[in-house]
């Protein structure tokens, strides 16, 4: 062995040198894009008229006492996404099972129950997603039944009238007069079918030089029992693909 | 810290088993071999100690581009030292410092560096033909992978991405055996080395993996000497909480070619690349070339 090189002095260094222990980290956000919710009417209604009180566009009367709606995942397209690629996309296999859908950086798969609450004006955040720049034409917005994970369930299940969302996609209740002068009814509806709907998002593009955007939708809730009548009570009707339909197109804007 | 005090031990436990005799002056005239051995692949002689610095650049692309591309670089040096107490054994400990950059499709870049995983190993000369100048030897190898490594935090607290880390946070099993034969200027090397990794961090469990490596060297002087290897990593996907990952798991072989320099006695320098050839690894797993520059010093 070389006499001036000690081995346990090495050694020791080297002892040293892991007691140090120590790491460290550090981390630079990329591209964020903020996604949440909100309540608002599509249709003005008389100064009278209770918060959650709604003209159908069959003429019925309503007031909503309770709802909940489960959003399934909200995706971004990417404008260059839109066209034949879309049409494919439609094509294929669309899953059904009660599970989170993966997320991904465009797609937010966290499944989320949401209240449509006593009064419009509500945030109701859904998350961010960590796309790749580039611009954004359209979100998917999927409502499906929620699994027994879902974000709000347990608000839901706490609530004054106590709602499992398991396996539901729309829970909504109140009465309901189908003409003008005709006595409310009391009506409660349960649905588990699936719609999705492409939003426009109105050219949101996330860069390096503007990294972080957030993005609102609305869910119109006095278009949620269009096509109600008296002879078409609201379970027979796709109240699913009305929520759906119901979503309006955010406007973007900066954090 | 808790890591770290681990190591520690382990280091000071290694310290102190290491006794202070002296040694031949002259580990290739030690083993009665003069070829240039890079780290791990060395010839045993009662009292041989040897220190070796490995630095290395590599890194991968896991996923599609422009959709959900996780890309990883890391540099890294493998500080290691190697003791034989008897004649057959040779103990090791290899302890890597390592900086790594995680920059997934969102450009959100993670950042980790630090101390990595301590690797021990016992490598036993089961059979040598000749005791001075071997020409044939057969080895087996066992050891264990700890989890010396700090587990990292972004600024939030929150625990940075698995592929930020810099190991898994497991306690690792290894063995393996090799076969070396070494005919004047030439020499070849077969080995094998199975590992099989315990979950570690964030439910995360490593792929039960065989590594080989088949390798042969030319050695046209005293000074300097031409290695040209194949690596190969066959292994099982990996999984967190049982969920296997969408990525990884499968074959990959390197062409290796090195060149090793001796610039003085009981010195030997390696460089070297390792070039991925063969890649049957299940989804997008995409790595690059593989950077190696070592020094090895005989005590």
């Amino acid at each position: 062995m070389h006499p001036s090189l000690k081995p346990t002095a090495l050694l020791s260094a080297l002892a040293l040198l892991s007691l140090t222990g120590c790491g460290g980290g550090d981390l630079e956000a990329g591209m964020t894009l903020d996604l949440s919710l909100t309540t608002a009417r599509a249709r003005p209604i008389s100064g009278t008229a209770g918060p959650r009180e709604l003209m159908n566009d069959q003429g019925a009367r309503a007031v909503l006492t309770g709802g909940f709606i489960t959003v399934s995942s909200v995706e971004l397209l990417p404008c260059a996404q839109v066209g034949w690629k879309r049409l494919l996309r439609h094509l294929s296999p669309v899953g059904t099972a009660w599970a989170h859908t993966v997320s991904n950086p465009t797609r937010l798969g966290t499944p989320h129950v949401v209240d449509l609450g006593g009064a419009d004006g509500a945030v109701i955040r859904l998350g961010a997603v960590h796309p790749p720049p580039g611009r954004y034409c359209h979100a998917r917005l999927v409502f499906e039944p929620a699994d027994d994970d879902a974000e709000g369930l347990a608000a839901a299940a706490r609530g004054e009238t106590p709602v499992n969302m398991v396996g539901r996609t729309l829970h909504l209740r109140g009465t309901l007069a189908n003409s003008r002068d005709g006595e409310p009814q009391p009506f409660e509806v349960n649905l588990a079918t699936r719609a999705s709907v492409d939003v426009l998002l109105e050219w949101v593009t996330l860069s390096e030089a503007e990294p972080r955007a957030a993005v609102m939708f609305a869910l119109t809730w006095d278009t949620w029992l269009d096509g109600v009548n008296a002879d078409r009570p609201p379970a027979s009707v796709d109240l699913v693909g009305n929520v759906a339909r119901s979503v309006v197109p955010p406007s973007s804007e900066g954090p | 810290m808790k890591n770290a005090l681990t190591t520690s031990l382990l280091l000071s436990v290694a310290l102190l088993l290491i006794p202070s005799s002296s040694a031949w002056a002259c580990a290739t005239c030690a083993c009665g071999d003069p070829t240039l051995m890079s780290m791990g692949t060395e010839q045993p002689f009662e009292g041989r100690l040897r220190l070796s610095s490995t630095l290395r650049g590599w890194g991968h692309t896991v996923g599609q581009d422009g959709v959900n591309a996780l890309r990883l670089r890391e540099a890294r040096m493998d500080l290691a030292v190697a003791y034989a107490p008897l004649p057959w054994l040779f103990l090791s400990a290899t302890l890597p410092l390592q900086a790594r950059e995680v920059r997934d499709v969102s450009l959100t870049r993670e950042r980790g560096w630090g101390i990595g995983e301590l690797e021990l190993t016992a490598k036993a000369f089961l059979f040598r033909d000749k005791a001075f100048s071997a020409n044939h030897l057969f080895s087996v190898l066992g050891g264990v992978k700890l989890p010396t490594a700090p587990v990292l935090r972004g600024p939030d607290g929150e625990l940075m991405n698995l592929d930020a880390q810099l190991g898994s946070g497991s306690v690792d099993p290894l063995a393996g055996l090799a076969y070396q034969h070494f005919r004047g200027s030439w020499s070849f090397l077969v080995s094998a080395t199975g590992f099989l990794p315990t979950r570690g961090l964030q439910g995360f469990r490593a792929g039960a993996s065989i590594r080989s490596t088949l390798a042969a060297q030319y050695q046209p002087s005293a000074k300097w000497a031409l290695r040209l290897g194949f690596d190969g990593r066959l292994e099982t996907p990996a999984d967190v909480d049982g969920e296997r990952e969408e990525n990884g798991g499968g074959f990959i072989g390197y062409a290796s070619p090195d060149v090793l320099f001796s610039p003085g006695m009981d010195v030997v320098v390696a460089a070297g690349v390792r070039v991925p050839v063969i890649n049957q690894l299940r989804g997008r797993v995409s790595p690059t070339p593989i950077a190696m520059l070592s020094v090895a010093y005989d005590l």
